[in-house]
């Protein structure tokens, strides 16, 4: 059962109930921290990319969000409704885990078969069709599948719920293109069509940027930035200036100094310019460029000290912030496929 | 759901179901033949089949339980289901209560057998302890505890192999521990006492003709007159020259002498105890310990759906 909402209100401003919500959640492993005091929402009807490097907390907050591990503290609400892990019942929320789990032995329609069993709305017909369309032979053995037959299973069990939330742990890791994007594809027109809310984690952000209308960058375990997608372009300006010109205003998120000229990615709702020194404008010296969403990223996660997740507006606050990034500290990066884990 | 406990515990169900039914083709084949001939080969084929009797029950519970718990937990398949539309209390019973019901109606179909050839190869009474732990009604008791304690390992230890070690020593502790300290008293013991104070007296003499046919005996000695076990603090003296280092001649070959009595035990009043469990007793242990353990079993599931609510995957 959908909740009636209807195609197309995709992308909407915001302003409607979130779909999750997390106040303050927090999650202690004794070999240390997966998410400190993290706050964020995702509207309803948005599909969101959580993106962040290994150990963000990514896995960790989807894991909660579907009531599979209890929070050390802090309060997630669900469509609504507050999660308790182990109490609460997630009839409308799928999850895929980013290990694919599925019982090796039973065969895809088993798989089908179980599901239905163990759900009150399920669509048959719906997951017949998709495996059909995805090229997934309904009489195999799961465990005799390939890594990227078995993501399309584990995606059309979640699918088949008719779910109003979507988890997505990685779904698209260790597939190769055609996969990749046969499944982006049909995940996309079936959750346009029933309206369902999407959180989907990756390391890959080139997968996410054409699809995507949210973005939540999560970085050691606190949501550093959580807008919509429109937003996050229309609010980053790389400016590219001489060596010698002053900080621009606005939240500069990083500043890279090389030989002749320093690049700043510039977080502000105006494009930087009329603040820079040259007073009629920009100097010949000065330019402002539209970042990649990669670029946006990247600058995000390496940042010396992660700020709040509103853009600043006064001029100058953490202008000093980024000093010093360099080539050295842009290695440290994990911004890839890592590959699949066991 | 009957359908998903059947599907995911198909290959451990089948398993039993074999093996059961080559425990009840070899009784059949021994417990027959045993009325007839008795060669050394039938003996050693009894044992075997007894060993399967035996084992069958921990085994087969320990596996299948620690099947819907730990190896869903080690391969993450209970992130698959636990995220569907039914809480894990739910699915915890769903999944367990066919396997447990099919496991046990196995274990009652054999030892149904069992019970047939205990009395077939007619060896000793059915409560002595090797042959009461096969028969009657308490292997399905052993079945359902094993059971339990895997599924309870599983809620704790992730690795399959490991919880089901620790699950299989348990439940083997358990049984040692309930059939030596536990199972005597289950019910009121019998004394036995002053049949062999005379002269004359041997085993022979006892009611039933003898020492097998009186059940099975738990404790016997010397212990001072009026009193059915030894003082307290003091153990059972098995020959009156143990006991306190009174001089008495080493009661030997048949039967208990005269000389034992009017030497030793009277000036020292003393007098020998037999304490033991009758034949007749045999169904009323088999109740309380088949019981105990499904009891047991009750309250290790309780702890495991507890656990597994709690828990963090």
């Amino acid at each position: 059962m959908t909740d009636g909402q209807l195609p197309g209100t995709r992308g909407a401003p915001d302003g409607g109930a979130p779909a999750v919500e997390c106040r303050g959640l927090t999650k202690h492993y004794w070999r240390g921290d997966a998410l400190v005091d993290c706050s964020f929402s995702v509207p309803e009807g948005r599909l969101a990319a959580l993106v962040g490097p290994n150990g963000a907390g990514k896995s960790t907050f989807l894991r909660i969000a579907a009531g599979l591990t209890r929070p050390t503290s802090g309060d997630i609400d669900v469509l609504g409704e507050p999660i308790v892990s182990g109490r609460t019942v997630a009839t409308h929320v799928g999850y895929v885990d980013q290990v694919r789990p599925l019982y090796r032995r039973l065969r895809v329609d088993e798989h089908l078969r179980m599901a239905a069993a163990m759900n009150d709305v399920w669509d048959q017909a719906m997951a017949v069709r998709l495996l059909s369309q995805l090229e997934v032979p309904l009489r195999a053995r799961v465990g005799r599948l390939s890594v990227g037959q078995q993501a399309k299973v584990a995606v059309t069990l979640c699918l088949a719920t008719r779910p109003r939330l979507m988890l997505l742990d990685e779904p698209l890791a260790s597939l190769d293109p055609v996969a990749r994007t046969m499944l982006m594809r049909a995940l996309l027109a079936e959750v346009s069509e029933m309206g369902t809310t999407v959180v989907l984690s990756s390391h890959v952000i080139s997968d996410l940027d054409p699809v995507c209308d949210y973005l939540i960058i999560l970085r050691d375990g606190q949501a550093v930035l959580s807008e919509p997608m429109d937003d996050v372009r229309a609010g980053h300006h790389l400016v590219v200036a001489g060596r010698d010109a002053p900080s621009p205003p606005g939240d500069v998120v990083t500043e890279e100094r090389g030989a002749r000229q320093v690049r700043w990615m510039v977080r502000s709702h105006e494009p930087p310019i009329g603040g820079l020194g040259g007073g009629s404008g920009e100097g010949p010296d000065v330019e402002v460029l539209r970042p990649s969403l990669d670029e946006i990223v990247v600058a995000h996660l390496t940042r010396r000290h992660a700020s709040a997740t509103t853009p600043a507006d006064d001029g100058g606050v953490g202008a000093g912030g980024a000093d010093g990034v360099d080539g050295a500290g842009q290695r440290d990066l994990v911004i890839a496929d890592e590959g699949e884990r066991a | 759901m009957t359908w998903v406990s059947w599907r995911l515990h198909r290959t451990q169900l089948l398993i039993i179901g074999t093996l059961a039914v080559l425990a009840a083709v070899a009784m059949a084949m021994t417990g027959v033949r045993s009325t007839s001939t008795s060669s050394l080969a039938v003996h050693d084929a009894q044992a075997l089949v007894w060993g399967l009797l035996f084992a069958l029950p921990v085994a087969s519970g320990v596996v299948v339980g620690v099947t819907v718990t730990a190896r869903e937990r080690e391969r993450f398949t209970n992130r698959l289901a636990w995220t569907q539309g039914i809480s894990r209390t739910r699915w915890l019973l769903a999944t367990l209560v066919p396997v447990a019901v099919a496991g046990s109606v196995a274990m009652a179909l054999i030892s149904s057998v069992a019970s047939w050839w205990v009395a077939a190869i007619g060896q000793a009474p059915r409560i002595y302890p090797n042959l009461f732990d096969v028969s009657g009604v308490v292997p399905v008791g052993y079945f359902l505890g094993s059971m339990a304690l895997g599924v309870l390992a599983g809620a704790v230890f992730r690795s399959e192999s490991f919880a089901g070690w620790v699950a299989g020593i348990g439940a083997v502790a358990a049984r040692i521990v309930v059939r030596t300290v536990v199972r005597p008293h289950l019910a009121p013991m019998v004394h036995l006492a002053p049949v062999l104070n005379g002269p004359g007296s041997t085993w022979s003499t006892v009611p039933g003709g003898g020492e097998p046919a009186l059940g099975w005996l738990l404790n016997q000695g010397w212990v001072p007159v009026g009193r059915t076990t030894p003082l307290p603090g003091h153990p059972w003296f098995s020959s009156l020259s143990a006991f306190n280092g009174y001089r008495c001649p080493v009661v030997t070959g048949s039967g208990f002498r005269n000389s034992v009595y009017s030497d030793c035990a009277d000036p020292a009043r003393l007098h020998f105890v037999v304490n033991y469990q009758p034949p007749s007793h045999y169904w009323l242990l088999q109740a309380g310990e088949a019981g105990i353990f499904v009891a047991a079993a009750a309250a290790a599931i309780g702890l495991a759906v507890f656990l597994l609510r709690r828990s963090s995957e």
